[in-house]
């Protein structure tokens, strides 16, 4: 099964959980996504995600002067983030709750 | 921000950039940070100062990543098929120009016709102008909403408009919590500006129901104009349109406060106390020349009104000692500029004239009985005044 599709709709949920603990710069949070586990998951979407995310309200951004590099933008949850990211994990554990049950029945 | 990677970041940024060009400069420069570090990672793993081909293959081409970002981010898709270039840099340049000399007309037109002409007469008149332009402003601009990826790009590489964006730029840099906080008025501005559409639509509606009117035209204008608001800081494409229109909304609340500030009656007030001496069709009347039905001109004519009460009339001397002195006697005597600084004393009539002859014959006598009238004497010999029907 193609795991891209499966991500799609779930990348919001996985970018809010991966920023819950830590803020993070964009290329922090695409590798905390794949340390755990969603090896697959595209920079491009990523970023994108991120940016409609902070333009839907539910992060905030600052900047962070790096000696080597660009400079690092980091993203936080704020609390319409917390917000959502507790209703889609709500939303997600019963989706995934059906999910294993009919897994397991088959 | 791109002075310590490697050029081919630097080339693949910029090509990333063109690719979302359609898209507000504010918010690809926000996409274009969060790439930034990402790639300077991928440089170092591939040894300091990759080409963009070396990074391409890690990475994609930069327009396929700009595509999946664009996609991930929800951001409105670039009309297919159309090619850069194909727009001409005239047609981009004719556009920027029209809608910054709209921008500009409208700002300007309705304080300036307030200023000028009063307002109800002028302002008025004026408004359905505006209006009407808009309407031009927002046909012309219909192509630039639909072809976007043709035309935009051509216009942000105008030379112009780069200039505009860095200056800008530099601004927003400087001035970060200034500007900050305007954006975070923006949501009331699109309120105010609803509000101004209906003060407008009340001022060109029927005489009756101003208030309804406005009422009504600025809740009806409130959603779009909400929408539009929104919409156009993540769609640049919007812009042919709301500049301009944002313009006109400026301009008129600048009229508004003006107005206000003046409310109604000082307009009768400040009309009557300018319209001192004798006026007849809105025009300043300096003297009075009156000719007999042969039309040889009079002198020394006394002139009343309905009243009984002598127009007077200062007169003007070339002598500057002499007070100018008022009187009822016509003609005034008249000083007259004209020629070079130098003055000379109007004598006889500075005009020709020609009498109708066939005038009735009950019109000829002069009513002004209360008038003393002496005996016309002759004009003065050194006159050019034509008699009779000459000079026509």
């Amino acid at each position: 099964m193609d795991t891209s599709q499966l991500l799609k709709g779930v990348l919001d949920l996985a970018v809010l959980a991966v920023l819950r603990e830590e803020d993070g710069y964009g290329y922090d949070v695409l590798r905390r996504l794949r340390k755990a586990g969603l090896a697959e998951v595209g920079d491009a979407s990523v970023y994108g995600t991120l940016r409609r995310l902070y333009r839907a309200g539910l992060l905030t951004s600052y900047v962070v002067p790096s000696e080597e590099g660009p400079h690092r933008k980091y993203y936080s949850l704020n609390a319409p983030g917390r917000e959502r990211l507790a209703e889609a994990a709500t939303t997600w554990r019963v989706f995934a709750a059906a999910m294993n049950d009919l897994v397991e029945a088959a | 921000m791109n002075t310590t990677v490697g050029n081919g970041v630097g080339a693949y940024l910029e090509r990333m950039r063109a690719a979302l060009s359609d898209l507000p400069p504010g918010e690809v420069a926000d996409v274009l940070e969060d790439v930034a570090p990402h790639l300077a990672e991928v440089a170092a793993e591939l040894g300091g100062a990759p080409t963009v081909q070396a990074l391409a293959e890690r990475c994609g081409e930069p327009e396929a990543y700009a595509a999946e970002l664009r996609a991930a981010a929800g951001y409105p898709e670039p009309s297919a098929g159309a090619t850069p270039g194909t727009g001409g840099v005239i047609a981009a340049r004719v556009a920027v120009w029209s809608v910054a000399a709209y921008a500009a007309l409208f700002l300007a037109a309705p304080p300036l016709l307030v200023a000028f002409e009063g307002f109800y007469g002028g302002f008025r008149k004026l408004l359905a102008l505006a209006v009407l332009l808009l309407a031009g402003v927002a046909v012309v601009s219909t192509p630039f909403l639909r072809r976007t990826s043709a035309g935009v790009p051509e216009v942000k590489r105008l030379p112009e408009v780069r200039w505009a964006l860095r200056w800008h730029g530099e601004l927003r840099r400087r001035a970060q919590s200034v500007t900050s906080f305007l954006a975070s008025l923006q949501p009331a501005w699109w309120v105010v500006r609803a509000v101004v559409a209906g003060l407008l639509a009340s001022w060109l509606g029927p005489a009756r129901s101003h208030v309804l009117t406005a009422v009504v035209v600025a809740a009806v204008v409130l959603v779009p104009s909400l929408w539009l608001g929104g919409r156009s800081r993540a769609d640049r494409r919007w812009l042919w349109l709301v500049v301009p229109a944002n313009a006109l909304a400026a301009g008129l609340c600048l009229t508004v406060v003006n107005v206000g500030s003046l409310a109604v009656p000082s307009y009768e007030i400040g009309n009557v106390a300018s319209r001192t001496g004798l006026w007849h069709d809105d025009r300043h009347v300096a003297n009075l020349y009156v000719f007999d039905r042969d039309g040889k001109p009079l002198t020394d004519v006394y002139v009343y009104d309905q009243d009984g009460r002598p127009i007077d009339l200062p007169g003007t001397f070339c002598d500057a000692t002499r007070p100018a002195e008022e009187g009822n006697q016509y003609p005034r005597p008249m000083a007259d500029y004209g020629g070079r600084g130098r003055c000379h004393q109007v004598e006889g009539v500075p005009f020709s004239v020609a009498i109708p002859k066939s005038t009735p014959s009950s019109s000829a006598k002069p009513p002004t009985s209360a008038t003393p009238e002496p005996p016309a004497s002759s004009a003065p010999s050194s006159s050019p005044a034509p008699t009779t029907t000459a000079g026509r």
